[in-house]
């Protein structure tokens, strides 16, 4: 089948259809064959991706996010499970600078805390995701044949599902906590990293470089480990980057639609969910202040990895 | 293009056999298991008993399967523990509400969304071109229920210029279309918001590709001005990428419709599904993932079959 909806977006990228010395040295680079990342290439990507400004911009984000979440709590010390009765709904002050909830818990503690469970969730979950996707594509192209057509059938089959119903139905069937929600958001998201990596395995083996190891007695599983996955980690790592951006979303819609971790958790996506019940007392921050951390971080992971899939590809080299 | 179309639709039947094969192994993992799950609120002992040897649940797995397809066809998706009633009978009004919400929610996106496409492909490189890029990928990370809670604080709230969720008097008999259509408006918005983002991207390089065509440049020197050639001749090509990227929008649409109907209380699908999970109401759960997997496949199919259809340089290929 096709490219995947999702993946389209991503792969827009603002290629314009170029002229013909620019083609020619596409060609050119092409030929030379993708290069596996040595320790020297490693540098000139890390290179390419500090000239990119919204790159930093991004990685800066993250980063702050990540030390406001984790080293927050150091320096802020109300629980973020504390109830407050006198100030329920409280617009932010100088007790409570983001205000409180309508227990009267505390927002800037719960902001920080709900955090933690987006990144971490998030990241393990898209990096789980990405490796199973990964180990499934590579085999899946590598074999080839009546294997691949099975095996790309259920992918099919699996992609046809909507991954938030999917997750839906399985939430409903396990109540989740972090590890299992890892567990099943990893578990709806390979489809795509698993396409990915099919489509670069099957054009990656017939390289010289594959056929040699093959002809040395290489068994498969080696084949795969040290020739194909080290050509196609551009795309693995540029990928593993969208999948995290869409790990957290799911965390989001899931916790928002009261499916994810149970409360008392705080939950960036819970915490908007129990602030629209209070609509009518019109809460800018319980609405705003998780809703644009969700944004900031999601934004983040997904122009870092439009960066990575510049840096990674030397054709886009001519200019965004 | 009849090969085409009867290979195509061999695999939308391979896929929905693996869907429900999926659905079925989730639904023999369930406490109680199947039986259980759908004879729901009226459970008795006898009528478990009878209903099992109906599914044939002393039979192998295989024929199981497909005693439960054979009675998914017929449309008989158990009882609804909740609601206390075949579930089929809460599915249709559901799939009528999702099907002119969601509907709805295309045709704005794709109104807006593909002339921005256009504009931004012809100033390509503007700084207007580049702050509409930053903007559509804002709106790509934003969660749909975010968006869904500043329209409803402003312009339900604030502004009664909307309803602020529901559909009025839905499940009496001869609701008309308006009030349909009137409740459905500021969801449709929502959701068609963060799809505008995709189809003005999609639809902006699209339209890029095209500008370079010799077909392009054909017109171009017979006298045309640019925005002749581009929107009689470049226009309805850079539309075909589209029409494919529409079917296979239809997953991401339908998780879409399940968050902005829980945001509004739209009794749709989705609403159903929030609900069900929620109350542990099997039946209607899985009746939902399987009707919603459908429709994702069907409009992934349908597609492409129009892909052909209007594309004759593929229909004639055969």
């Amino acid at each position: 089948m096709k490219a995947d909806w999702k993946k389209a977006f991503r792969a827009e990228k603002d290629d314009s259809p170029s002229d013909g010395s620019e083609s020619l040295r596409a060609i050119a680079l092409d030929a030379a064959g993708p290069v596996a990342p040595t320790s020297s290439t490693r540098l000139i990507i890390l290179r390419r991706l500090a000239r990119d400004r919204m790159a930093i911009v991004a990685v800066g984000i993250i980063m702050i996010i990540v030390g406001f979440c984790y080293f927050g709590p150091l320096f802020w010390h109300l629980s973020p499970d504390a109830t407050d009765p006198l100030s329920l709904v409280a617009a932010p002050s100088l007790h409570h600078p983001l205000g409180t909830d309508d227990v009267g818990r505390d927002v800037l503690a719960r902001l920080m805390v709900g955090g933690r469970i987006s990144l971490q969730v998030g990241i393990i979950a898209g990096l789980l995701g990405t490796v199973i996707g990964v180990a499934y594509g590579s085999v899946s192209g590598y074999v080839g044949g009546i294997v691949d057509a099975a095996m790309m059938r259920i992918v099919d089959a699996v992609i046809s599902i909507p991954v938030l119903v999917l997750l839906i139905l399985l939430s409903a069937v396990i109540r989740p906590n972090q590890v299992l929600l890892i567990v099943v958001i990893a578990l709806t998201s390979w489809l795509i990293p698993a396409r990915l990596i099919r489509a670069e395995a099957l054009s990656l083996k017939h390289r010289e470089y594959v056929l040699a190891s093959r002809v040395m007695g290489a068994r498969s599983t080696r084949t795969i480990v040290s020739h194909i996955l080290p050509n196609a980690v551009g795309t693995i790592v540029v990928n593993a980057t969208f999948q995290i951006a869409d790990a957290i979303l799911l965390i989001a819609y899931l916790s928002f639609l009261g499916l994810g971790i149970p409360p008392p958790a705080a939950t960036w996506g819970g915490m908007l969910s129990e602030g629209m019940t209070f609509l009518y007392q019109d809460p800018w921050w319980l609405i705003y202040l998780p809703g644009v951390s969700i944004v900031l971080v999601v934004v983040s992971f997904n122009y870092l990895g439009d960066a990575l899939r510049d840096a990674f590809d030397q054709r886009t080299q001519h200019g965004r | 293009m009849t090969r085409y179309i009867a290979r195509r639709t061999l695999q939308a039947v391979v896929v929905l056999f693996g869907v429900t094969v999926i659905t079925f192994i989730i639904l023999q993992s369930l406490p109680g298991g199947p039986a259980r799950v759908m004879l729901g609120s009226h459970y008795t002992a006898a009528k478990f008993a009878a209903l099992s040897r109906q599914l044939g649940l002393d039979r192998p797995q295989v024929v199981q399967y497909g005693i439960w397809v054979s009675h998914l066809v017929r449309g008989d998706f158990g009882f609804s523990y909740v609601h206390q009633v075949p579930v089929a009978q809460l599915l249709v009004p559901g799939v009528v509400n999702s099907a002119i919400l969601g509907g709805m929610s295309i045709v704005e996106a794709l109104a807006v969304g593909i002339p921005i496409g256009v504009f931004q492909a012809r100033r390509r490189g503007t700084f207007r071109d580049t702050a509409l890029t930053t903007i559509s990928f804002v709106f790509y990370s934003m969660p749909v229920f975010f968006i869904g809670a500043i329209a409803i604080l402003y312009l339900a709230v604030r502004v009664h210029i909307f309803p602020v969720g529901g559909v009025l008097g839905v499940g009496q008999s001869g609701v008309s279309l308006w009030p349909r259509i009137y409740h459905a408006l500021l969801p449709s918005f929502v959701l068609a918001s963060v799809q505008m983002a995709a189809w003005s991207r999609y639809m902006r390089s699209s339209t890029l590709e095209t500008m370079v065509q010799d077909y392009m440049l054909n017109a171009r020197a017979k006298g045309l001005t640019e925005t002749r050639a581009v929107w009689l001749h470049g226009f309805r090509n850079a539309l075909l990428p589209i029409i494919t990227l529409l079917g296979l929008s239809f997953p991401a649409l339908i998780g879409g419709l399940v968050v902005v109907e829980s945001v509004f209380n739209y009794p749709g699908l989705g609403y159903l599904l929030w609900q069900g999970a929620q109350q542990y109401d099997f039946p209607v759960v899985l009746a939902a993932t399987v009707v919603a997997s459908v429709a994702s496949v069907a409009g992934n199919f349908l597609a492409d079959v129009l892909y052909v259809v209007v594309d004759p340089r593929i229909r004639h290929e055969g």
